[in-house]
């Protein structure tokens, strides 16, 4: 092929056969059909990524050259959307919270005979003839014992709606023991009651959580619920009715003074007052007990520093007050 | 500007062919870059066809398919892009030539089950006779390129079909002037020697 000129060369890669060069005819006609093959072949149809991408424009690629396509982030986007939606409902989540307590609202009254053995144990505060119930007394949300929450102080007066138009009777909750605390009071003890630890950077404390759940259980009474103080008298002394206010059904437990020892143990467990709280448990044959105290033992140290003699909120609260007055 | 190109083979088949280039290429790479999609729909138009014959002579698994993502590497990238419109051409083929060569690394691991589907049908040109002989030419000719080493027939290659020349294939390859000189021409003198070789046995 030494014969070859450059100039030669160039024309039969140009598909052009040189002068006087017969034999490159092959070689030219070969040449000729990939120039021509070349000019007709059609451009191929334009994949949908890519013609979203030139419409979508160049500015896009001029900040990123490795965006996302525009369908792939329409569909993206539109995931989130629906996303946020099923997210925001929360439906599921207040569902399954609402299925739990109205279930272990229902073991309750089972073993306390609730329902079966006084089916007839609701009784409006308007129908008890209590202080500070008018007519929109049924309106109102009964104490603040719950199913995660026992109280450990006697029933309380019901709280109308509209406190604002029976204030000097509303304002104040009668306790166990006959006397009459106004509500400041009781807030008092519940602010106060961390304060009887001497670490403040322990965990949050049972009355902490117990706000919590006082929080909660009033979400779950609906708008028209009212935050009632906690129970401030030792559930020993307990004689009044208690109304759990599960789904529109309100279980009277005041008969139910094992219970309630029980849960006076475990309010003072938490307060780390030494009793016997597995002892009641399993004297009981309680097994919820067990995990309950089991549940609460995650609390700290810090916590366990209240008097021992099994005291409830009201004697630490007299304490602090009594620790806080030399003071001033 | 379109520039009507009268090629002639050796067989007095004379054949009518539109080119885009020079100053026209030129302008509409520069509308492009500002943002003009219809510049760069035209772009397409123009030079997608060669490129999937590029990459159909080279036997690439899905031509049409690689010169779409061609084309979508070369949008990211057009405003990054600085020349004229030989460099603009070169540039696109150098994607292709890329894109050709993963290809046939992914082939080479992949088993190939067929054996390129769908060349012919795009090498029809509307008349039945027309069709056979062009099928039949085109594997007459993918059959001689096969005689060609792997750097011989992507010199010929990007010469006839990218049009490009010594020095931009060169640059392309990343080989210098006169080796790819020396590549086409023992290029063309194995096909003038195989195609001797065909024409003594018949």
């Amino acid at each position: 092929m030494g014969d070859l000129s450059e100039r030669d060369v160039e024309d039969v890669l140009g598909g052009v056969q040189p002068p006087g060069r017969d034999d490159l005819a092959p070689v030219v006609e070969l040449t000729t059909w990939l120039h021509v093959s070349r000019e007709i072949e059609p451009p191929p149809a334009m994949r949908d990524d890519l013609f979203c991408q030139i419409e979508d424009g160049l500015r896009i690629y001029q900040r990123s050259s490795r965006r996302t396509p525009a369908h792939l982030r329409h569909r993206r986007t539109t995931t989130r959307r629906v996303r946020e939606t099923l997210a925001g409902s929360g439906r599921p989540i207040v569902s399954v919270a609402a299925a739990a307590a109205l279930l272990v609202g229902v073991i309750l009254a089972v073993r306390a005979g609730g329902p079966a053995h006084e089916p007839s144990a609701f009784v409006s505060p308007a129908a008890r003839g209590l202080p500070g119930t008018g007519a929109d007394a049924t309106t109102t949300t009964t104490t603040a014992p719950t199913t995660t929450s026992p109280p450990t102080s006697a029933p309380e007066p019901v709280a109308p709606a509209d406190a604002g138009s029976t204030v000097g009777d509303s304002e104040q909750s009668t306790t166990a023991d006959g006397t009459t605390e106004s509500p400041t009071s009781t807030t008092d003890v519940r602010t106060r009651g961390p304060q009887s630890g001497d670490d403040d950077a322990t965990p949050p404390t049972t009355e902490e959580r117990g706000r919590e759940r006082d929080d909660a259980a009033v979400d779950s009474n609906g708008p028209g619920g009212r935050v009632q103080p906690p129970p401030t008298a030792d559930a020993t002394d307990d004689t009044g009715a208690w109304n759990l206010p599960l789904s529109g059904w309100d279980f009277d437990l005041s008969d139910w003074a094992q219970a309630k020892a029980l849960w006076a143990a475990l309010e003072a467990a938490e307060r780390g007052e030494p009793g016997d709280l597995r002892d009641d448990a399993a004297s009981d044959g309680d097994s919820d007990g067990d995990q309950r105290n089991h549940r609460r033992s995650d609390v700290g140290d810090g916590e366990r520093e209240g008097g021992e003699d099994g005291m409830s909120e009201p004697q630490d609260v007299g304490d602090a007050e009594r620790e806080r007055s030399p003071s001033d | 500007m379109l520039i009507h190109t009268r090629t002639q083979p050796a067989g007095a088949t004379t054949v009518n062919v539109t080119r885009q280039r020079g100053p026209e290429l030129g302008r509409l790479v520069s509308e492009a870059r500002q943002g003009s999609i219809k510049a760069f729909d035209d772009i397409y138009r123009s030079l997608a066809g060669q490129v999937a014959s590029y990459l159909r002579w080279h036997r690439a698994t899905d031509p049409d398919g690689l010169t779409n993502d061609v084309f979508a590497q070369v949008h990211r990238n057009l405003p990054r892009f600085e020349g004229d419109e030989h460099g603009f051409r070169s540039w696109v083929f150098t994607i292709a030539h890329h894109r050709m060569i993963d290809d046939r690394r992914r082939a080479n691991r992949q088993p190939q089950l067929q054996d390129d589907l769908g060349v012919e049908e795009h090498m029809g040109l509307g008349d039945v006779e027309d069709d056979a002989f062009a099928v039949l030419a085109h594997d007459r000719v993918r059959d001689l390129l096969t005689v060609l080493s792997p750097d011989q027939r992507d010199v010929v290659l990007l010469r006839i079909i990218a049009d490009l020349s010594v020095e931009e294939v060169a640059r392309m390859l990343d080989k210098r002037e006169g080796a790819i000189k020396a590549l086409q021409h023992r290029a063309l003198g194995t096909l003038r020697r195989h195609l001797d070789r065909m024409a003594g046995a018949a």
